[in-house]
């Protein structure tokens, strides 16, 4: 049995209208429909540009932001069930790190303090033992010993980001979520911490969610990579497939967009450039969510069916899904990139 | 031709009660008309810091600016305002990262671009929409002509940074300045935007000065590039120079540190040891020494120099500032290890995609 | 009365919902800053003046040892005996003045103590809350910034009595919905913040996620309105006293009184409207100075 099991998952934030009584008028599609499943020891790269709804997906697992539709089954317990302090207790057992390493820790309170408070808020290390604790939490992620004593602001962001790093790693939870755990660090110290991720993977067995726009870094810590697109999720595959042979056109693009240190690759590398912007996640375009920038678009089933997320054998190795009507054109060759009418996009408001 | 000269630039901000901080600390380079030079860097290194100084843009209390920047012939620091204001926009123009706070929120981009045409050129207000439509135009806005009277919230942030790269390019300045342009962006919309710039910049022949951290970006837009660390420039030569010959251990361990969609999925990430907090002034040794795996004696007591250094591929100079730089035959391997993927595919004749729309002149 | 703190609660909320200065940080820029010290030495004074009134008082307020002496159309000005002149009923002018400072010290201090707790529990409720809680609260403090204290004091005054005890609880009404409303504009802008949501995740309990860091980060505004909010009691208060509305005792020597005295005999004693008023003027200076200085050093933006 999977470790984590999200079916259908769906976040609408309500738009509404009007003084008095508030209507609502429509709703945010933030997240839309997002099905996968994350195996005991795994790594799951979450990627995707602004807008697609990635860290909702995160933080709803958490119910830091209640889902509106879809299920939530960690370890076989539905969480959608849970309250209260069913749920408190719950949370033990999947922690968070954030993106950012300067808002996430109480600037008023000592490193002692904020990795003590989990100990605390689960009775698990009473009286001495958790500045002990503590202590053992500032070794493993490499911080000096005497860190517990001083304010976050004393450290640098690399040093914060271990900070929370230890946070989540406090009460020794099964399944950890990072969310964009390296993009607000400095591209030298990014490494640091990716190594530090890694090694305690294989000291705690640990599992992780990695929800970043990083492609690089996924495709260097994950197992199994999933893209989102406004509120799906379009492809999932495991990690060396996905960038060896995407199959969604998203996809494609997203892997031909990243700039790689090397001049010569840079030179002579086929660049399948996007038009316009992601439409409103308000009101998503009919039909494949995609359409409207493809550079692939067919004039049949793009716009008119949704296409669902489906395995695609012909492709070697694990498990390789898409939601695309011509995946397997596309991936033969017999379909070509074409030029997207950029009129027809909408930008954001 | 040299269209800039910058010569020993430094920048020292002092506070009240606390240590002078050497934002630059003796920074030279050249850039020729329609060269196009990266200065790449991390946070703290003087980049931005570098790029505010060529155009005047510091404040007065408690900078001090020393040293020479010539544009053209004619020394820039030290100018008076007025001159100053006349220069930016028509001989320099600078794109900064965040295109929201960099545009009033309160006028019409249309505005925005007219006013810079009507102060340079005193074109007439009718002359000056017309043009400000074609520019939005160039930089591939669709529906121009009819979003000059929409406000810079409506627009998307890749939008709003096209903007800005027209309202710069309004006046047909001779040297651009991006900073960190398409670091707030996504990949996507960061791809569209460098390819517009890179079209642009050969079309108008204005030099380009991109600061970045991001060493993809400038592997596939500049000619020359320049590695700064705390406030100097540590490694300076052609891209493929660069790339291929890494020899600062800074520039070898930023490469080595990052991972790349090219090489094997399993290459052991290399970091850089402590943070770039961990740094000594220059005036006593190289300030990379306590992060620098291949530090020895010499490193602490006297500042390394910039000498050129003989180059192995590619062409150009190549300028290091290191007593005991990474050996040649290491960087070699590492270009063996590479591998092209299906994801980044030679271009060939039958996929090549349509380009951004060019500027019809 | 309601616009000079309506005013001051607007600067107090621009420091909301941003980063907080680290604290030594904070202590350095007030040190630095020349406003601060003037205030904080004008603060000092008054304050002092108030608590050690008996021995710095020549006289006794009430002492009317030299009513002979007034005529009609002539009150003893400053001279050797008395530094500042004689009053309207033949009290010492500077002994007043500086038994005044207590009553302005402590009706400053415990009116807005009084508001700013009050304001602050229902401020805390309605932040934690959120939901059906928050919007009762939040109308019933709109409600009373409807009402205008000038006409609250006054009906207060008609159901009370005349007192300094009526004075001191209008003042403390007045506040409660600034201060309300600011400490919920600050919790709401801490509840976003991401250490919120951390430990959440964590599993740490509500109530002390509240306690423990919702409100010790907000406090900043609220630390710069209680500055601010004692200053404009003590000019209230001298407002209210100067309308009538004040303790019906003459003998009292608060400011306002005195200055609303001097109403009939301005023409004989123009003096005595200028040391009152004075006064007022330099303790209300210092509480503004260190006010400002105060959001300024708190201020995240002006950081390096």
């Amino acid at each position: 049995m999977s470790l984590l099991e999200v079916s259908d998952l769906t976040v609408h934030f309500p738009i509404t209208e009007g003084l008095l009584l508030e209507r609502q008028v429509g709703a945010v599609r933030a997240v839309d429909g997002v099905t996968f499943s994350l195996d005991r020891g795994e790594t799951l790269g979450l990627v995707g540009e602004s807008g697609c709804g990635k860290s909702t997906v995160g933080r709803s697992i958490l119910r830091l932001v209640e889902p509106t539709g879809g299920s939530v089954v960690f370890d076989g317990t539905d969480m959608g069930t849970l309250k209260g302090e069913s749920l408190r207790t719950l949370r033990r057992r999947m922690q968070m790190i954030f993106q950012d390493p300067f808002s996430s820790l109480d600037p008023r309170r000592t490193v002692e303090d904020t990795l003590a408070e989990p100990l605390r808020a689960h009775g698990l290390a009473p009286g001495k033992l958790a500045h002990e604790r503590v202590t053992e939490l500032l070794d493993v992620v490499g911080l000096p010993r005497n860190s517990g004593s001083r304010y976050p602001h004393e450290f640098s962001g690399g040093q914060r980001q271990r900070v929370g790093i230890a946070r989540s790693l406090a009460v020794q939870p099964d399944l950890i979520i990072a969310d964009e755990p390296v993009s607000a660090l400095d591209v030298s110290i990014q490494a640091q911490v990716v190594n530090l991720l890694e090694d305690l993977q294989q000291k705690f067995g640990l599992t992780y969610l990695v929800i970043a726009h990083d492609l690089a870094v996924v495709r260097h810590i994950s197992d199994r990579v999933a893209v989102m697109y406004l509120g799906r999720i379009v492809e999932v595959a495991p990690a060396e497939d996905l960038y060896r042979i995407p199959l969604h056109p998203y996809t494609i693009a997203l892997l031909s967009a990243i700039p790689i240190p090397d001049p010569d690759v840079e030179d002579r590398r086929e660049r399948i450039l996007l038009r316009g912007d992601l439409p409103s996640p308000a009101n998503p375009p009919s039909g494949c969510r995609f359409h409207t920038r493809c550079p692939w678009k067919q004039p049949t089933r793009c716009d008119t069916e949704d296409p669902v997320l489906r395995e695609i054998p012909a492709v070697a190795g694990q498990a390789h899904t898409v939601a695309c009507h011509w995946a397997e054109q596309i991936q033969a060759g017999a379909l070509r990139p074409h030029a997207v009418d950029v009129t027809s996009t909408s930008a954001i408001g | 031709m040299t269209l800039l000269s910058v010569r020993d630039l430094e920048v020292v901000f002092s506070r009240r009660g606390r240590r002078p901080v050497r934002a630059v600390d003796g920074v030279s380079f050249d850039v020729r008309a329609g060269q196009t030079l990266g200065l790449v860097g991390e946070s703290g290194c003087g980049k931005s810091v570098t790029s505010l100084a060529i155009l005047g843009l510091l404040p007065k209390r408690g900078v001090a600016v020393n040293g020479s920047v010539v544009l053209e012939g004619r020394e820039l620091l030290g100018l008076p305002q007025e001159e100053l204001r006349d220069m930016r926009g028509r001989d320099i123009a600078m794109i900064f990262q965040d295109p929201l706070s960099s545009l009033n929120p309160v006028l019409t981009i249309g505005r925005q671009i007219t006013e810079v045409l009507e102060r340079h050129f005193s074109t007439s207000p009718r002359d000056a929409r017309t043009e400000a439509a074609r520019l939005l135009d160039m930089v591939g806005i669709p529906s121009a002509a009819r979003r000059l009277d929409d406000y810079p919230h409506q627009f998307s942030g890749g939008m709003r940074q096209r903007v800005m790269i027209a309202s710069a390019l309004a006046c047909k300045p001779k040297l651009l300045i991006a900073d960190e342009p398409t670091t707030a962006l996504d990949v996507t919309i960061q791809a569209q935007i460098l390819e517009l710039l890179k079209a642009l910049v050969v079309d108008s022949q204005a030099a380009l000065i991109m600061i970045t951290h991001d060493l993809g970006v400038v592997a596939g837009l500049c000619e020359k590039v320049h590695v700064m660390y705390s406030g100097r420039i540590v490694e300076s030569a052609d891209r493929r120079e660069l790339f291929g010959n890494p020899r600062h251990p800074y520039t070898a361990g930023l490469l080595a540190s990052v991972p790349r969609l090219d090489q094997e999925r399993g290459t052991p990430l290399r970091p850089i040891a402590g943070s770039p907090r961990d740094t000594i002034p220059w005036s006593e040794g190289c300030a990379f020494a306590p992060r620098c795996p291949n530090r020895i004696d010499s490193c602490v007591g006297a500042p390394p120099v910039l000498l050129p250094i003989d180059h192995v591929s590619g062409t150009g100079e190549h300028d290091l500032r290191c007593v005991n730089p990474v050996p040649v035959p290491v960087a070699v391997k590492v270009t063996a290890r590479r591998r092209p993927t299906a994801g980044i595919a030679s271009k060939t004749r039958a996929t090549r995609t349509t380009r951004p729309r060019k500027a019809t002149s | 009365m309601s616009l000079a703190a309506a005013e001051t609660a607007e600067i107090a909320l621009e420091t909301l919902g941003e980063e907080q200065a680290p604290k030594g940080e904070v202590w350095r820029r007030l040190r630095r800053n020349p406003a601060f010290i003037i205030g904080a030495v004008l603060i000092a004074v008054f304050v002092l003046v108030a608590i050690f009134a008996p021995l710095l008082a020549p006289y006794s307020p009430t002492d009317r040892q030299w009513f002979d002496e007034i005529r009609p159309g002539f009150v003893p000005g400053p001279r050797g005996e008395n530094l500042l002149g004689v009053d309207q009923q033949g009290q010492d002018e500077l002994s007043r003045i500086i038994y005044g400072a207590r009553y302005s010290l402590l009706i400053g201090i415990v009116s807005t103590t009084l508001g700013a707790a009050a304001g602050i529990v229902i401020g805390t409720l309605a932040g934690a809350f959120g939901g059906w809680v928050d919007g009762l609260l939040m109308r019933l403090m709109d409600v009373m910034l409807a009402i205008p204290g000038l006409l609250f004091a006054i009906g207060l005054a008609a159901l009370l009595g005349r007192s300094l005890k009526s004075v001191m609880i209008a003042i403390a009404v007045v506040n409660i919905p600034l201060f309300a409303r600011l400490l919920r504009s600050s919790m709401l802008a801490q509840r976003e913040s991401d250490y919120v949501l951390a430990s959440t995740s964590v599993g740490v309990r509500r109530w002390r996620i509240v306690v423990q860091h919702i409100l010790p980060n907000s406090l900043s505004p609220v630390i710069v309105q209680g500055t601010l909010a004692l200053a404009t009691a003590i000019i209230d208060a001298a407002g209210l006293a100067f309308l009538g509305l004040g303790s019906a005792d003459p003998s009292i020597p608060e400011w306002g009184r005195m200055l609303a005295d001097t109403q009939r005999s301005l023409a004989s004693a123009p003096q005595l409207a200028f040391f009152p008023g004075l006064a007022i003027v330099f303790s209300v200076l210092g509480f503004y100075l260190v006010g400002d200085a105060l959001r300024e050093a708190l201020d995240p933006k002006l950081r390096r």
